[in-house]
């Protein structure tokens, strides 16, 4: 029988044969369907240092333009009240690290999650069952593999294992992509990989190396993964950039039951208000391609529009650019757009 | 390889040949059959036990992780021999079972749910129970069962 290794530093994970497990929904029952190869698991649930989540220190300020002037000799012998720090800023940190252990439940009781990123922790305290949030890691859903129910299938040897097919393109493709990004038209399975990628989040990796959200999922375009880590490497966690208390976010997703299920489409955006017009804005979509995508198009319309419904139409109305969906998923580019459109109405409507 | 956890009070160990899931460990070696297996996939929440308090899926969960940890399953409610705890005798007055099979996972993730907020609305149970399905009662009676057991937990307490 295979044997569970239970590492408790990241050294020693990297060190371990086998398989990661992180909150085991996703390979636990890849393993038990014999749908990918999976002998040994290395369990990371006792590694300490992957369930931190902390501010970062701020950056620190170049001075090499104008250096201070040297405080004089009265001025280091004044008996003046010693300076008290300052209280501590969050929007002047270096941004928010979030542990690839944190669980989704964690990540929706975050406190500072909840106040500073609250389009991250609604999402992510909101998804899947009680059971798999207790469980269900953030960096186990942004490697968790798609629910195509071809490669789900042991006997279908897709090009996601190595085939030379993808059932999907002439048979039931109605989940699948409608953005023809690679081989394979299974869509990407992580809705927070979708509000990650929104929120220009960078991923961690062990040896320090920070990717961008785009790095790392890359363009679709491999059908044997679904981002660009290598084999063997080992996400340690997930960095967002500083909070920006004026931000709103809307999430819209379509589904075929009113919870805990797969995303037919679904839409992510937070944008900032200056007066009555639409200033920093980030669009991104899920469950339409083999990635989730940023829709800069969009973006690009709103940027500097007034909040109108009818500019917020018109956006939403571009979401489908390129895409080229199969007969029997067409539905989902008008669904891209209402998704889109319902977001960003959200999101101006104040944020949910 | 040996596990040891406290199961229901009582600190258990079992010896594992490697990654035995502890929903067979508890229905095997353990002798606890209360708790079922259903999709074995964590989709339908049949085999729901307590780790730590929260609700977990034993299907996907390998035995040797709840080392040193405390799980309680269905056989751990009663308060006595012959008795119910406030969550079983809700689910037998408001009639929240028909064949019975989702009833342990139900019971335990609607004990999670009241551990957690012991007064919670009809939308919060209807989210808490979403990993639990139930082919039999249509949930109507669930969901009634669960607004029972917050009544008699508050009127125990």
């Amino acid at each position: 029988m295979s044997v569970v290794r239970f590492p408790v530093t990241v050294e020693e994970a990297a060190a371990s044969p086998g398989e990661y497990r992180a909150g085991g929904t996703d390979v636990m029952d890849r393993r038990a369907q014999g749908i990918t190869p999976i002998e040994d698991l290395v369990d990371l649930t006792r590694v300490p240092a992957l369930r931190a989540m902390d501010w970062l220190p701020a950056p620190p300020i170049d001075t090499s333009e104008s250096p201070e002037e040297p405080p004089t000799e009265e001025e280091l012998t004044s008996e003046a009240e010693a300076p008290t720090a300052p209280a501590f800023d969050p929007v002047a940190s270096g941004g928010f690290t979030i542990g690839a252990m944190v669980t989704m439940a964690q990540m929706g009781r975050s406190e500072d999650l909840r106040t500073w990123y609250p389009g991250l922790a609604g999402v992510a305290g909101a998804g899947a069952t009680p059971q798999i949030r207790a469980v269900g890691t953030l960096a186990g859903n942004l490697l968790q593999r798609p629910r195509c129910w071809y490669f789900r299938h042991p006997e279908f040897k897709c090009f996601k294992k190595g085939g030379h097919l993808c059932y999907s393109r002439s048979d039931d493709h109605s989940l699948h992509s409608i953005f023809d990004l690679g081989p394979s038209r299974a869509v990407h399975p992580s809705t927070l990989a979708m509000v990650l990628l929104a929120y220009d989040a960078d991923v961690e990796v062990r040896g320090g190396e920070h990717r961008s959200m785009e790095a790392f999922l890359g363009d679709g375009a491999d059908p044997l993964r679904e981002n660009t880590l290598e084999d063997g490497a080992l996400v340690t966690a997930i960095v967002l950039p500083p909070p920006r208390p004026a931000e709103r976010w809307g999430y819209k997703r379509a589904i075929a039951r009113r919870r805990a299920e797969w995303p037919l489409v679904e839409a992510h955006v937070r944008l900032e208000l200056e007066g009555a017009s639409i200033g920093r804005v980030a669009v991104a979509a899920g469950a339409v391609a083999p990635v989730p995508m940023r829709l800069r198009n969009v973006e690009a319309s709103l940027r500097g529009k007034k909040a109108t419904q009818a500019n917020l139409e018109a956006a939403a109305n571009l979401a489908a650019t390129g895409a080229s969906p199969l007969p029997g998923n067409a539905y989902k580019v008008a669904m891209l757009k209402g998704c889109v459109l319902e977001a960003l109405e959200r999101a101006v409507g104040g944020g949910s | 390889m040996e596990v040891r956890f406290t199961l229901n009070g009582r600190e258990v160990s079992c010896s594992l040949v490697g990654s035995e899931l502890l929903l067979d460990v508890l229905r095997g070696p353990l002798g606890h059959r209360g708790t079922k297996e259903g999709c074995g996939k964590g989709e339908c929440g049949a085999c729901t036990v307590q780790v730590d308090g929260h609700p977990f899926n034993a299907c996907l969960l390998p035995a040797a992780e709840v080392e040193g940890r405390a799980v309680t399953t269905i056989e751990g409610l009663a308060p006595a021999p012959g008795e119910l705890s406030p969550e079983q005798q809700a689910f037998v007055e408001a009639g929240g079972i028909q064949c019975g099979f989702c009833t342990p996972g139900m019971i335990m993730a609607s004990k999670a749910l009241l551990d957690a907020d012991p007064d919670p609305a009809d939308a919060d149970i209807r989210h808490a129970l979403v990993g639990n399905l139930c082919r039999c009662t249509g949930y109507a009676q669930i969901i009634e069962s669960v607004r029972r057991a917050a009544a008699l937990r508050g009127e125990g307490s």
